[in-house]
């Protein structure tokens, strides 16, 4: 068990960074600023902001968590975060932009001029929202649990109550430069203890007189033993892969808290360049947990997932829940594995030392995403219901991590990971064909559109619902608990069957409005 | 067919009643745009816009870019991981003591992923500024691109 006071310590500080940030000379001065901070971001400083945005508590614990407890099969998972951006790119970044549009409601109303959809569109965000919060929740409560002994429900406390003064006081401004610094802190968080790691394993190797090595498995289990080797092969776990691939590339399309971002883009062209660089930085951070997955295999004790030698501690460890949800190997078991990792390496003041700073990346994770997602509901809840003054805006970011809160003191622990992946799958199946469709197709009808969005929302949380009731290790559980293969066809299905072969014809804007969408802005400047 | 007679005809007093209605010719009250100076009509530098047709082709060329870039990622997950599964020699091949169901989707396609997206940035910008060419708009945008 390593000291609760450096975990502690690192986590207020942390803490207290962002709250500084915020109240520090980085102040909104105009409603744009505090919507979009001006569209004056530059695109370096716009990726990072977008990365901090979008690494997660499923970043940054779980896709360790997920090569601790599948081995191979979880290293799948951070190649489809990172594919979701270059779908993102090819589909969606630059007509976003130029369509001026702030939130998905807006875009909404933008292509069909119906305040019908644009409630529903409202409604969904705000859902996935509330369904992204509840996952950062966890995370936070696992960590502090872990690793300062904390009782569960102290974690998410403390991140409520850093990301409402922040995002209060600054609006997008001063979340965007925040956002910009807290991807570089991940990244620091997990390198350090990674670097500090392979030199003592290294070290350790070459003089071969530690205690550690002695009691290290061979190598080569690490790659063949798994806490579920049988779980997933065969066809299951092709359809699984298949599954979540498709899920997390069209998943990232429909994210609130990601699409907000690039309306701080100063042109469409810009916007492709930003995500360029995101998939970059993406790609950097991603090779971290997947390093560190790997050295937790082979140091961490069994119990928990790896095969080192007997644990010496374990007092923290969740208990493994025996209902099934996915990866539920003790879901909170597998995805504390990063924070267990130095102690386990580490004697003493290093080894805390080093738990402290991985904590530390790990709130900068839950903060930086939570300010993201409060943010952006807040941003829908004040356009909708309060004519987007800034006072709806601060009512709205209460209502967003209020109900969160609650959700998250009820539920039990489920993987990281997992749950993220359900998330996509539901705004894959709900927002991807109003999106895509809408971008790319002037045949697009409203009734079409909510067909699809309101299909692709019932059926897919309704599947999820039908797996986690039925348990990952039933029979036929792998079609209910990743859907996304058969449930975003379906709703793409339905939104061009209603539009093609319904009353409905599409809105005569279409074509005028899928121009702006395309055209690059010097030739929009000559078509005014 | 009569006109209204002027109140007099002779020249003298005409001109200065005209000269007391003259209205003084003014610039435009607002600065010119950018586009406005540097487009010389003269030159073939008229105002154009894209017509209906660019546009199409446009929107057609990008979808189809996306749609190969996209879709063929999407098999290439889905074919590599049905060959590291099934292929049971493929595991036994190892780089620097990993196997290969380990290197592969832990390093190989964060590369492709950045070599896709650059190749999209290039083939998507190339696209517009074939349009803004066509449409002689090419100038303007190194107008607008100056910050």
């Amino acid at each position: 068990m390593s000291s609760p006071s450096a975990v502690l310590l690192a986590v207020a500080l942390v803490c207290v960074f962002s709250v500084a940030i915020s109240v520090g000379g980085l102040r909104s001065r105009t409603t744009s600023d505090f919507y979009v901070a001006s569209r004056r971001v530059p695109p370096w400083m716009n990726a990072s902001a977008i990365a901090g945005d979008y690494l997660s508590a499923a970043s940054f614990l779980g896709v360790a968590g997920l090569i601790v407890a599948y081995g191979a099969q979880g290293l799948w998972f951070p190649v489809g975060y990172t594919a979701g951006f270059f779908t993102l790119l090819l589909f969606v970044a630059a007509p976003l932009r130029r369509s001026g549009a702030y939130t998905l409601p807006d875009f909404a109303t933008l292509r069909f001029r119906s305040a019908q959809l644009r409630r529903l569109t409202a409604l969904i965000v705000i859902m996935t929202g509330w369904l992204y919060v509840v996952p950062q929740l966890h995370g936070a409560s696992l960590t502090l649990s872990t690793t300062a002994g904390m009782p569960g429900w102290v974690g998410p406390l403390v991140v409520v109550l850093v990301v409402l003064p922040t995002v209060l006081a600054g609006g997008m401004r001063s979340v965007t430069v925040a956002q910009a610094v807290q991807y570089w802190m991940k990244l620091c968080a997990l390198l350090i203890p990674c670097v500090f790691i392979l030199i003592r394993l290294q070290r350790d190797a070459s003089t071969g007189g530690s205690p550690l090595t002695d009691a290290l498995p061979p190598l080569g289990d690490v790659w063949e033993t798994g806490l579920l080797p049988q779980a997933l092969d065969g066809g299951a776990g092709l359809y699984q892969t298949a599954s979540l691939a498709l899920a997390l590339m069209m998943g990232t399309v429909g994210l609130p808290h990601v699409l907000v971002r690039f309306s701080t883009n100063p042109d469409g062209a810009a916007a492709r360049r930003t995500t360029l660089l995101l998939l970059s930085l993406l790609s950097m951070f991603y090779l971290l947990p997947v390093i560190l997955g790997v050295l937790a295999r082979l140091v961490l004790p069994v119990a928990e997932g790896g095969l080192g030698p007997a644990a010496d501690d374990g007092g923290a460890a969740t208990p493994a829940p025996s209902g099934g949800t996915a990866a539920d190997v003790g879901g909170g078991a597998a995805d504390a594995a990063l924070l267990r990792l130095p102690a386990a390496v580490f004697e003493g003041a290093a080894g805390d030392v080093l738990v402290a700073v991985v904590a530390g990346g790990a709130f900068a994770a839950f903060l930086s995403t939570c300010s993201g997602l409060v943010v952006s509901i807040a941003g829908v809840v004040s356009q909708e219901f309060f004519s987007g003054t800034v006072r709806g805006f601060r009512l709205g970011a209460v209502a967003a991590v209020g109900l969160p809160l609650l959700v998250g003191a009820v539920t039990s622990q489920v993987a990281l990971a997992g749950a993220v992946a359900m998330v996509f799958t539901f705004t894959a199946s709900a927002l991807g064909p109003l999106i895509l469709l809408g971008i790319w197709w002037r045949g697009l009808t409203e009734a079409g559109a909510i067909a699809g969005m309101v299909s692709g929302a019932v059926v897919s949380s309704l599947s999820l619902v039908i797996g986690l009731g039925l348990g990952e290790h039933t029979a036929g559980a792998q079609v209910f608990l990743y859907p996304a293969l058969w449930c975003i066809p379906l709703s793409f299905l339905l939104t061009v069957a209603v539009s093609r072969f319904g009353r409905q014809s599409p809105p005569h804007s279409a074509e005028a409005v899928l121009a702006r969408l395309h055209l690059p802005e010097a030739a929009q400047a000559l078509s005014r | 067919m009569t006109h209204p007679a002027h109140p007099d005809p002779s020249g003298a007093e005409h001109l200065d009643a005209q000269r007391a209605a003259r209205v003084r010719v003014r610039g435009p009250a607002t600065a010119p745009e950018e586009e406005e100076v540097l487009l010389a009509p003269r030159r073939g530098h008229v105002r154009r816009r894209a017509t209906p047709g660019q546009v199409r082709e446009l929107i057609r060329h990008q979808l189809r870019l996306g749609v190969l870039l996209g879709l063929g990622f999407f098999l290439l997950v889905v074919v590599l991981y049905l060959l590291l599964s099934t292929v049971a020699g493929l595991a036994d091949v190892t780089v620097l003591g990993v196997p290969l169901p380990w290197v592969v989707p832990a390093v190989c396609f964060y590369p492709l992923l950045i070599l896709g997206g650059w190749l999209h940035v290039r083939a998507s910008d190339a696209a517009e500024r074939r349009l803004l060419t066509t449409i002689g708009a090419a100038e303007a945008q190194g107008v607008e691109r100056r910050p």
